[in-house]
């Protein structure tokens, strides 16, 4: 399992975690390249249909990553994602998935460090999880 | 108000002219109520205007061809012209509950009328029952005045109701209909128990005033105690059988993506689903890329995420009205999948479908001061 | 005069030019006095039959633009690979590798190659999409393409810079992402989405700082004719000028300071709220929502452009015994103490000393680059040497025999600033040079201080005795509220937490967001005269965002209504109240004006009925998709 490279795919809110992973960029903060980065205007706006499609098209993780609470750059679109986290976690659980594949972080335009953190330490607890049972599954 | 109905000639003969009262005095001006097909063989939801075909009404018929909650909001969603009353079965009244929530159903001029729910069989079991000749009311009364809800020697209800822990109306719900039937643990061939929302009706029925009889109050704990026990072991079966991806994809193995499952859901109130919108009308090439990622690709293509997206955006709300179930041509046991996720959804967030048309949907709504585990290292 | 006025940096020079600008505007132009408001234009329908990824008139041809950032990315990702990449993907009709895609020859190679190849869809692969953004989509316009079918693929910070350290993997990660954006435009309708105009420009300004270039602003913005809002935290205007009492060059800026008060306190159309605070910004260009604390009252305004002027601040030290010993002062202090200013109680951090009466002064030793041009500071506060200079001739002003040593790392006094540090040396002002890590040694002597350098020059160890040690803190940002100001408004800082320009040399002025603008010191240290200068440019971008006709909005939210159910959530959902229910249609509506584009109505919209024109459910999907391609 050594060499297994862990797929991430990230939703990232256009004000606070995408503007960290830029700000990430500039710095020149190193991190996994495990991550392809989906821009969100907000973290509000993520359709949990993404996340299924992401998790049932194989992707060994998902990171959500929205305004700290109180932050939102639309006063409250944080807090709904975090509600349609909340489903996605209890239904992918109930269905035998792990949910703990699935993260919701608050990371905001300067924590470009903690991004660059976050991704680092998702792939080594996927690395530790091993591939998702969906990867190359074609029978989905 | 509580109270007794004095039953004469037949149970469902005393309903029936209380539907008539109803709908002869002007307190409704139409009623939506399963009346027997003609040929006899299933019970259909009928809005009924004139009085005299409710010689047809069959409000006991063990049979659920369609969730009530759903015509009832084709009936009243975009203004009814008088106050329809509705009988029920109290699945379908969680269901009109939760659809009020979302526009679909009109709960202003409608007068709710619920019933102890004696189980449902299929519509085919039920159809081939009354083919057989066999009467399905009167030994389930029998058998409700001793406290027991047991189906036909040889039939089975509907797995959604050998689960069904809220078969009561107004029993563990903060919302009862204006009219709630009790006929379990009450001798229900000379009396009815009867529940009204408001004094008025009482008179106008002939009601006569009582306490809840011991008895009845024990029937119902006993079989709410026997469906809950049923409930928690098919979602102990259900996580037997699924508990990780092949098990999973084994559930649904059979699925032929029919997608009746979603259509005859009340829930589910699109207009049309998503999945059969121009988002999945996917150009033949994405087919050929995913069979090139993936070795190949099962068409027709999402099966599973077409589940998965339901239970995201509907089991929050699933009322267990177990439709799903009994629409699906390979067998799957949607509704215990759906209930047992529902379940965890909803215990999640202390919501209850179908309680109170005041209590804000799962995803309508949100706390600043929940779920603050989420979103942190 | 634009050009040479000494060796100021480029984005300063951009700035003056700006400014010059503006004085040449003033003069010929006025902004015209009412909004524009465009006719309505809501056709946004789509087909009937919901099946329209790919019109028969309309293969998908994408062009696929691969930006080397002036070559900068070429040390890490391997262009020719991602160009044979490119011409392999599905859809991509056209690959070419430019210099600079966001500059002039860049954008005109684009516009002939989609022009020649009859392309139909853009992948601009470079920097991030914060950056630019309004330079695509004019491009775009001037192709007569629909803006959705642009995609920008963050070669730049996402892949090259964060995997700098790897270039095998940065360029796995920049064809990933491209394989993403082609993905994500292959799968976008071709139909033309028509966006809708914005209906009302607020033709009002918040000025946020009233200091030295807050004030600029706001009196350049009531020349022009522009309503501003002018917002200070603290109970006076005036800022950091408070502590400046004269430039190197001798501008009496006490006498600018009182001139300019004045002046915003008479201008009609400058509003000054003072003990007044931002703690709510939301919207677009042209139409921005506000709150504004008060006291204890919030106001809600409504503003089409905002200035960021929220200034910094003299950097404060721990070493060379600074709050330790009487005797041992900022530049600042001592700017005070020279124009003979007293002890500011309020500002706390102010020493004792100041109350030293500078004729007991016999001998005065400056250190520079105190905490600065170091790990925790790495960045040059700029004016600091002309502080220096500038004291350092007072002193001798005041009294000739006065000792003055400055211990410097490079004097760096920019242009024509030279002439005076060559008048200090004349004065006879000593110049020692250090290098780190041997920092000069500060002793206390009693009541004196014992200064040991090693000059690097001279290359000898040398020990002065000092009455008063005066300190080059610099200037250093004020991270925690530019940082909570930042994230309010949506824009970005750079790594020393000063605001970050959208681009340094050709938008000096721009924050990343269209319609907010920065000057003044929050953008990082610089002098009077540049901060009046950028102010101005400043002012003359916000007022032209104001003037000018409302962008049309490309990011409301809209309703299929042939696929609404009319349940609602998207109403319980928004919260702007920008959705409401058409009873009579039964159909969701979306209020253009209130909609700020958030899509958190597309998301609670369980049949894709909410849509956002530039973000539709199929291009998400195949994103993902694309995301998932090893």
């Amino acid at each position: 399992m050594t060499d297994f490279e862990p797929r991430i795919v990230a939703f990232l809110c256009n004000w606070c975690t995408y503007t960290a992973s830029d700000l990430a960029g500039t710095s020149r903060i190193q991190y996994p390249p495990n991550v392809r980065i989906i821009r969100l205007m907000c973290s509000g706006q993520l359709d949990p249909i993404y996340v299924a499609k992401a998790v049932l098209e194989g992707a060994d993780g998902v990171l959500i990553g929205g305004c700290h609470p109180g932050d939102c750059h639309y006063q409250s679109g944080n807090y709904k994602a975090r509600r349609r986290v909340a489903i996605i976690h209890q239904v992918l659980e109930q269905l035998g998935f792990d949910p703990d594949r699935v993260w919701l972080r608050w990371i905001s335009a300067s924590e470009g460090q903690y991004f660059a953190d976050t991704v680092t330490e998702m792939v080594a607890a996927l690395k530790e999880k091993g591939p998702s049972p969906f990867r190359r599954q074609w029978s989905v | 108000m509580d109270g007794w109905l004095e039953v004469h000639d037949s149970t469902e003969q005393t309903i029936n002219r209380l539907l008539e009262t109803l709908l002869t005095s002007g307190v409704v001006d139409g009623l939506l109520v399963p009346l027997r097909t003609p040929d006899g063989r299933n019970a259909v939801p009928t809005l009924v205007r004139d009085p005299a075909l409710l010689e047809r009404a069959a409000p006991l018929a063990p049979v659920l061809p369609v969730n009530g909650a759903t015509v009832l909001g084709r009936i009243t969603a975009t203004g009814a012209p008088g106050r329809v009353g509705a009988v029920l079965r109290n699945c379908e009244l969680r269901t009109a509950v939760e659809l009020s929530k979302v526009q679909q159903v009109l709960l202003d001029d409608v007068l709710l009328i619920g019933m102890d729910c004696l189980g449902a069989y299929g519509v085919e079991d039920y159809a081939r029952l009354v083919e057989e000749g066999l009467d399905a009311v009167t030994p389930a009364l029998m058998a409700a005045r001793e406290g027991g809800v047991e189906p036909l020697p040889g039939y089975a209800f509907r797995p959604a109701c050998t689960m069904c822990e809220r078969p009561i109306p107004g029993v563990g719900e903060s919302y009862a209909p204006h009219i709630a039937i009790g006929l379990l643990g009450v001798p229900n061939d000379e009396r009815l128990w009867v529940s009204l929302r408001d004094e008025e009706l009482g008179e106008a029925l002939g009601l006569e005033p009582a306490e809840e009889p011991a008895g009845r109050i024990e029937a119902v704990r006993a079989l709410v105690a026997a469906r809950t026990a049923e409930r928690d072991r098919r979602f102990a079966a259900f996580h037997e059988r699924v508990h990780d991806a092949s098990s999973l994809l084994a559930e649904f193995a059979t699925c032929i993506l029919c997608q009746n499952c979603m259509r005859v859901c009340p829930i589910c109130y699109c207009k049309e689903c998503i999945f059969r919108t121009d988002v999945f009308d996917h150009p033949s090439a994405r087919y050929w890329d995913w069979a090139a990622r993936k070795g190949g690709v099962r068409l027709p293509s999402d099966t599973l995420l077409f589940h998965v997206t339901r239970m995201l955006h509907m089991a929050h709300a699933c009322v267990g009205c177990g439709m799903c179930s009994d629409a699906c041509p390979s067998g799957i046991p949607v509704a215990d999948i759906f209930r047992t996720v529902g379940r965890a959804v909803q215990a999640r967030f202390g919501y209850v479908p179908g309680r109170d048309p005041a209590e804000e949907m799962v995803i309508a709504t949100f706390r600043e001061d929940e779920l603050r585990e989420l979103g942190e290292r | 005069m634009v050009g040479w006025s000494g060796g100021r940096v480029v984005n300063v020079v951009a700035a003056s030019a700006a400014a010059a600008a503006l004085a040449a505007t003033t003069l010929t132009t006025r902004p015209p006095d009412h909004p524009t408001t465009r006719p309505p234009d809501h056709s946004t329908t789509r087909p009937p039959n919901h099946s329209t990824t790919q019109p028969p008139d309309h293969p998908t041809t994408i062009g696929l633009f691969l930006c080397t950032c002036h070559g900068a990315l070429e040390g890490t990702l391997d262009f020719p690979a991602l160009v044979a990449t490119g011409k392999r993907m599905r859809g991509v009709a056209y690959v070419e590798r430019l210099e600079a895609a966001c500059e002039e020859t860049g954008l005109a190679a684009i516009e002939r190659a989609v022009a020649e190849g009859d392309l139909n869809r853009v992948v601009v692969a470079g920097c991030s999409p914060h950056l630019y953004a309004d330079r695509f989509e004019a491009l775009m316009a001037r192709l007569n393409l629909p803006p959705r079918l642009l995609a920008r693929a963050n070669i730049r910070e996402g892949a090259a810079w964060a995997h700098i350290a790897d270039p095998a993997a940065a360029t796995a990660v920049a064809r990933g992402v491209l394989e993403m954006a082609v993905a994500g435009l292959r799968e976008t309708p071709y139909h033309p989405f028509n966006p809708r105009p914005q209906e009302t420009v607020a033709r009002r300004v918040l000025v946020l700082g009233g200091g030295l270039a807050g004030m600029t602003a706001a009196l350049t913005l009531a020349d022009l004719g522009v309503e501003c809002d002018l917002v200070e935290r603290e109970p006076q205007l005036g800022g950091n000028l408070h502590d400046i009492h004269h430039t190197l060059e001798g501008l009496d800026t006490q006498t600018l300071l009182a001139s300019l008060v004045e002046r915003v306190r008479q201008a009609e159309r400058v509003h000054v709220w003072t003990e007044a605070e931002l703690v709510g910004w939301s919207g677009v260009r042209g139409n921005f929502a506000a709150r504004i604390r008060v006291n204890d009252e919030v106001r809600s305004e409504r503003y089409g452009a905002l200035i960021v002027a929220t200034g910094a601040e003299e950097a404060t030290t721990t070493e060379y015994l600074y709050g330790q010993h009487p005797r041992v002062v900022t530049q600042r202090e001592l700017e005070r103490m020279i124009a003979g200013g007293r002890r500011q109680e309020a500002g706390g951090k102010m020493w004792a000393s100041c109350f030293l009466p500078l004729d007991s002064c016999r001998s005065v030793v400056m250190i520079q680059c105190v905490g600065s041009r170091d790990e925790t500071r790495p960045y040059c506060s700029r004016v600091c040497c002309a502080q220096a200079v500038k004291n350092a001739l007072a002193l001798k002003r005041l009294d000739p025999t006065i000792e003055v040593s400055i211990l410097f790392r490079d004097v760096r006094t920019l242009g024509t600033q030279e002439l005076y540090y060559r008048q200090a040396r004349r004065a006879g002002v000593r110049f020692l040079r250090y290098e780190p890590p041997a920092k000069p040694v500060v002793e206390a002597d009693g009541d004196r201080l014992r200064v040991t350098v090693h000059d690097t020059l001279y290359d000898e160890t040398v020990t002065l005795e000092a009455d008063l040690l005066a300190l080059s803190t610099g200037i250093a940002p004020r991270e925690d509220s530019n940082r909570a100001l930042a994230a309010m408004v949506g824009v970005m800082l750079d790594e020393d937490g000063f605001f970050a320009e959208a681009h340094p040399k050709l938008r000096p002025t721009d924050l990343a967001r269209p319609g907010i603008f920065l000057c003044g010191l929050a953008y990082g240290p610089r002098f009077v005269t540049e901060s009046i200068a950028q102010a101005r440019a400043a002012a003359l971008r916000a007022a032209l965002t104001v003037t000018r006709p409302g962008e049309p909005r490309r990011d409301v939210a809209t309703v299929e209504a042939d696929l609404c159910s009319f349940c609602g959530l998207c109403v319980a959902a928004c919260p702007y109240g920008a959705r409401v229910l058409d009873e009579e249609e039964r159909v969701a509506r979306v209020l253009d004006s209130l909609c700020q584009g958030c899509g958190v109505c597309v998301a609670v919209c369980p049949n894709g009925a909410s849509r956002q024109p530039a973000f539709e459910p199929v291009q998400a999907l195949a994103l993902v998709d694309a995301a998932l391609i090893e």
